[in-house]
Parts: C-alpha cells; sequence; structure tokens
C-alpha cells in the first residue's frame, strides 16, 4: 500500500516584552530563580491579571505577517489543570477567539518544492514555570511563569519532514525579523510539538495522530517526523494500529519514545476568563501597527535582487542570517559596489569570524572600514591581492585607510614614477622586445611581472599594463 | 463509574486532596439530590436564542497595561508560602505529568 502522511504543528513562542503577560514582574532568561516575578505570576488569592499592551502589538504583526483575519475583541479563557508548572491551576489562553484565525504561509523546501500551509489560528496565553526534576523532587523556578507565548497551529497540510522544517523555518525567520520572538529552540523560547498521522494515498479521512514534543532544533523536526512516519507504517505494515500517544524524538537512538498514552481527548474545563472582561482594540491603533511593520524576509529578498543586482543565491544567504544581512545593509550604505560587498560579507567574514571563534556580535570589523577597502580596490588603489592582507587588519577593527599606510602598501598609480620603472625595465629586458615585436602578447605579461617584482607588489597592474603596451609600440 | 455513587464522591474527593467519611458521603449524596432537582429547575427555562451572560457588566473595555517593569517581590517573598525551600527553588515532591 502506498501512504501519505499528514503533519499540522503547533508553534508556542515567547513574545519579546519586558513584562509578563498578565503582570508587571519582568521577563527573562538565565536569571535567579524566583527573582522575577510578583503575586500575580505565583496565582497568589486576590490578584487580577492585566493584559500586557506590548503583547498583544506583537501578536497582532505575527497575525499580519500571517495573512490571519483579526478579531479586534480580545477575549481571554481558562485552561484548567493541575500541575506544579501551573501556580493558579489554570492558565489564561484563547480557546474560544484566538486574535488570528485563517492565515497561509508560503514555504519552499531544500529541494525547491513550494506550496501553501494554512494556518488555522494564533492565540496569546502565558508559559508556565520551569521545572527541574531529580529523583530527590522537583524544583520549581516561577521566572518564566506568565511569560507572554503566542501559539501558531498550522492546519494539517504539512505531508513529509522536509516541508514541516521549511515551514518551522520560514515562521522563525518572520517572527524574527518581526522582532515578535527570540525564536531561539535551544532555549526554548521557540517550541514546536508535531502530529502526525498516516493514511492511505488518496484517502480523506485522518490516522490515528501521535504527537510528538520537545523538538529543540529544525533538523530533529524533519528527523523526528522521518523516523515516526517510518515507524507507523512499520506498524500498519505489519497489521498493527497506531496508538494515540505523546511520544519524543531521541537523538541518539534517532527512534520516537513513548512519554504518555493519550485515552481520548483531556477535558480542560475552558471557560471564559471571569477576570479579564472582553477588550476592543482601537481600529487605529491596528492599522497603525500593521502599517508600520519592520521588512519581512521575502521583502528584503526582493529588495537584494532587484536594488542592490544580488543573485538569488546571494540574496537568499543574506535573508537566512539576518546578522548579515543587517551588516551588509550597512556597508552598502558607504559602497555602490553591492557585488563585491555581498562577497566579502557572505564568504569572507563568516570564514574570518569562525578561524578566530569569534561570535557575530562580537565582530570586530565595521561596515564603514569593509567599504573603504572594498571602494580601495575599486579605485585601483590597492590590489585584489592586498585586499586580503588590508582584510585581516580591518577584522582587528583597524581603519584600511591607516593599514595602507602603515604597511606602505599604497598601489603606485603616480604615472611619471611607474614610467620611469616601466623604462628601466624594458631597457633590462630587450629579448621581451623582440618577442612582443613577433606577436607574442605573453610577453607583455612577463614585464608586467617585472614591474610588479620591482615596485615590491605596489605598482597599480591596470596602470602597468597600459604604460608598457604604450612604451613597447614606442620601440 | 456510576454518577453520584459513594465510589464518585470519594473519587473526587482523593482529586481535590481531602478525605470523606462514609457518613459524609451518605449527607452529601443527598444534597446533591436536591441540588439536581433546582437545576432540574432551571433547565425548563427556554433560552432559545438568548447569548450566554458571561459578565455582570457587559460593557467592553479598552485599557491595556504599558509593558514597564513595576512589581517585583524579593526571591525571598516569593518563596515565603512555599514549604520546602531548595537552592532558591520550589521544592515538591516528584510527579512527572
Amino acid at each position: 500500500m502506498k501512504y501519505e502522511t499528514v503533519i499540522g504543528i503547533e508553534i508556542h513562542c515567547e513574545l519579546k516584552t519586558k513584562t509578563k503577560m498578565f503582570s508587571s514582574a519582568p521577563v527573562a532568561f538565565g536569571e535567579v530563580a524566583n527573582t522575577c516575578v510578583n503575586e500575580v505570576d505565583l496565582g497568589h488569592p486576590g490578584t487580577l491579571p492585566c493584559v500586557n499592551k506590548e503583547a498583544v502589538k506583537l501578536a497582532i504583526k505575527a497575525a499580519t505577517a500571517l495573512k490571519c483575519e483579526i478579531d479586534p475583541l480580545v477575549k481571554f479563557d481558562r485552561k484548567n489543570y493541575y500541575y506544579s508548572d501551573l501556580p493558579k491551576g489554570f492558565q489564561i489562553t484563547q480557546q474560544f477567539h484566538p486574535i488570528g484565525k485563517g492565515g497561509c504561509i508560503h514555504i519552499e523546501t531544500k529541494d525547491g518544492v513550494e506550496k501553501d500551509i494554512r494556518i488555522n489560528r494564533i492565540h496569546m496565553e502565558e508559559d508556565t514555570a520551569k521545572q527541574f526534576h531529580s529523583e530527590a523532587g522537583t524544583l520549581i523556578d516561577f521566572n518564566r511563569a506568565g511569560t507572554p507565548l503566542i501559539e501558531i497551529v498550522s492546519e494539517p497540510d504539512i505531508r513529509n519532514g522536509a516541508e514541516a522544517a521549511a515551514y518551522v523555518e520560514k515562521l522563525r525567520t518572520l517572527l524574527l525579523y518581526l522582532g515578535v520572538s527570540d525564536v531561539k529552540m535551544e532555549e526554548g523560547s521557540m517550541r514546536c510539538d508535531v502530529n502526525v498521522s498516516i493514511r492511505e494515498a488518496g484517502s480523506d479521512t485522518f490516522g490515528t495522530k501521535t504527537e510528538v514534543k520537545n523538538l529543540n532544533s529544525i533538523s530533529n523536526v524533519q528527523k523526528a517526523i522521518d523516523a515516526e512516519v517510518e515507524r507507523q507504517i512499520a506498524l500498519v505494515s505489519k497489521g498493527e494500529k497506531v496508538v494515540q500517544a505523546t511520544r519524543r524524538y531521541d537523538e541518539t537512538q534517532k527512534t520516537t519514545i513513548l512519554m504518555r498514552k493519550k485515552e481520548g481527548d483531556v477535558d480542560y474545563k475552558f471557560f471564559p476568563e471571569p477576570n479579564i472582561p472582553p477588550i476592543r482594540l482601537d481600529a487605529a491603533w491596528i492599522k497603525d501597527i500593521q502599517e508600520h511593520m519592520e521588512e519581512l524576509p521575502d521583502e528584503r529578498k526582493a529588495r537584494y535582487m532587484k536594488e542592490n543586482g544580488l543573485k538569488e543565491y546571494d540574496a537568499s544567504v543574506l535573508v537566512a542570517n539576518r546578522d548579515l544581512g543587517d551588516f551588509f545593509d550597512a556597508v552598502c550604505e558607504h559602497t555602490k559596489n553591492f557585488k563585491k560587498a555581498a562577497n566579502w560579507v557572505i564568504v569572507e567574514l563568516p570564514a574570518a569570524l569562525n578561524k578566530d571563534n569569534i561570535k557575530f556580535a562580537n565582530n570586530p570589523c565595521e561596515p564603514k572600514h569593509l567599504a573603504a577597502m572594498i571602494n580601495m580596490v575599486e579605485a585601483g588603489e590597492i590590489s585584489g591581492k592586498q585586499a586580503k592582507v588590508v582584510f585581516e587588519e580591518i577584522m582587528k577593527g583597524k581603519d584600511p585607510k591607516t593599514v595602507v599606510e602603515e604597511k606602505g602598501m599604497k598601489q603606485m598609480s603616480d604615472t611619471s614614477e611607474l614610467l620611469a620603472m616601466v623604462t628601466s625595465v624594458l631597457d633590462a629586458n630587450p629579448q621581451s622586445i623582440e618577442d612582443f615585436k613577433n606577436g607574442k602578447d605573453r610577453a607583455v605579461g612577463f614585464l608586467v611581472g617585472q614591474v610588479m617584482k620591482a615596485s615590491k607588489g605596489q605598482a597599480n597592474p591596470a596602470l602597468t599594463n597600459k604604460l608598457i603596451q604604450e612604451e613597447l609600440k614606442k620601440r | 463509574m456510576e454518577a453520584y455513587s459513594a465510589e464518585y464522591f470519594k473519587k473526587l474527593a482523593h482529586d481535590i486532596m481531602f478525605d470523606v467519611s462514609d457518613d459524609e458521603v451518605v449527607e452529601l449524596q443527598a444534597e446533591f439530590k436536591e441540588l439536581l432537582s433546582q437545576i432540574d429547575v432551571l433547565n425548563e427555562i427556554d433560552t432559545e436564542g438568548v447569548e450566554e451572560m458571561i459578565y455582570p457588566f457587559e460593557a467592553e473595555t479598552k485599557f491595556l497595561r504599558e509593558d514597564v517593569v513595576a512589581n517585583v517581590i524579593s526571591q525571598e517573598d516569593a518563596l515565603s508560602n512555599a514549604k520546602s525551600v531548595k537552592a532558591g527553588h520550589v521544592h515538591v515532591p516528584k510527579v512527572v505529568k
């Protein structure tokens, strides 16, 4: 039998706000345990939630970028469950009235397959406390409790691991560009749950699904799905049934492992949050947010290709790595040679940083210095070869003009000085003059080389070539 | 499990972490019977086409809080109600969901 895979993805993203979703305590990562909390986060009796304006704004930005319809009447609901990571005994979420509904996102896999994935909903909620389990018990840090989250739920439009990886990557860059979230999967500011089922190809009913949780990288999303699909097909092929369950991906065993069985849906007894009356968002405010959104990745890529004349591959690399893209933009403020700038930024800069194990955030190279160096090559002030040496120095934070002066590198572009050198080289090589007259053009290259040698590499190659050609014709 | 049986009330009590004696269960059952008959009366009201009322005041609000850090409590205060504290964390018996 031929099988088809059906995948839906739920993504939780921590919003980049200063304070919690419903309290004015700070949002922080890696702080001393239980120091970024207040009575609201701890669920003390008598406290009331108060909705964070910035969190709503970021959710609107995300919903807009995902082409969702925005509900201007914000409502919250309670999801009730009893667990130690949830001090109130319920999570405030948007079960019945998500802020965004019915969107879509265009993806492209590594193999060039393009398709639209529909977005079911995007809603706001609060994060839980962080727990550390050990044999001696569970330690709870409430710093994360109440951190604003958005959950983005896709329709089951994804058909394989590669599409899932492309979807998560596309969302990740989108949210990063919009400044909605840090989207660090390894730190948990972006978390991904994948629902996987298989069915006979062409069927329109759904098979029993499993949920794979705790995927901490995009490559693991793909690997986990591939492994889970393989497991389900093996089961069904043997005539066994897929059991509805929550599973996790084990990287060492390269398979998914049962966490807990799900017997029917858990009853969370959802009901409207009585402590937050419906909030009507000002239409002008929503419009203002939508009109002042940051440049989206696809828009940036189009700009690089149209305005900077970059090839699609180079534009994609700069968009996929926002730091490099921002750096490129900064370099382009000081030079018009965009293609050369892209080449230095995409190839040489990361290589130099890697070599010295420097993180991009600590990049010592200033965009205007790199631009100045590119302009010096363009103007013939230094050669391409010298540029490599200059680059090593500007990677230490130096101004290329200073480097060129200190190293006495400046190309010799003074015609009279060069001419004297050319004349003496020609005088010393009568055989080459003879060869040139007999039609051997290679002689010119040899003579240029001699001048370069005499000038210790400082002669402007283009000018030297021109002078030699002129002088040879005179002889 | 049969609804409102003795076993049902024992389980419910256990779920919300208190004990009930057999006598108390009998009392609870009687009270529930009464309560349910009252709810049956409410169920007879025709609510066709009537929207549910969630909030006592149905006026919409507009207020959203500015994203400014204001109220943070100390770790000492945060942990002061905890029965057991270890290394600045609340410590509870291990219950893996």
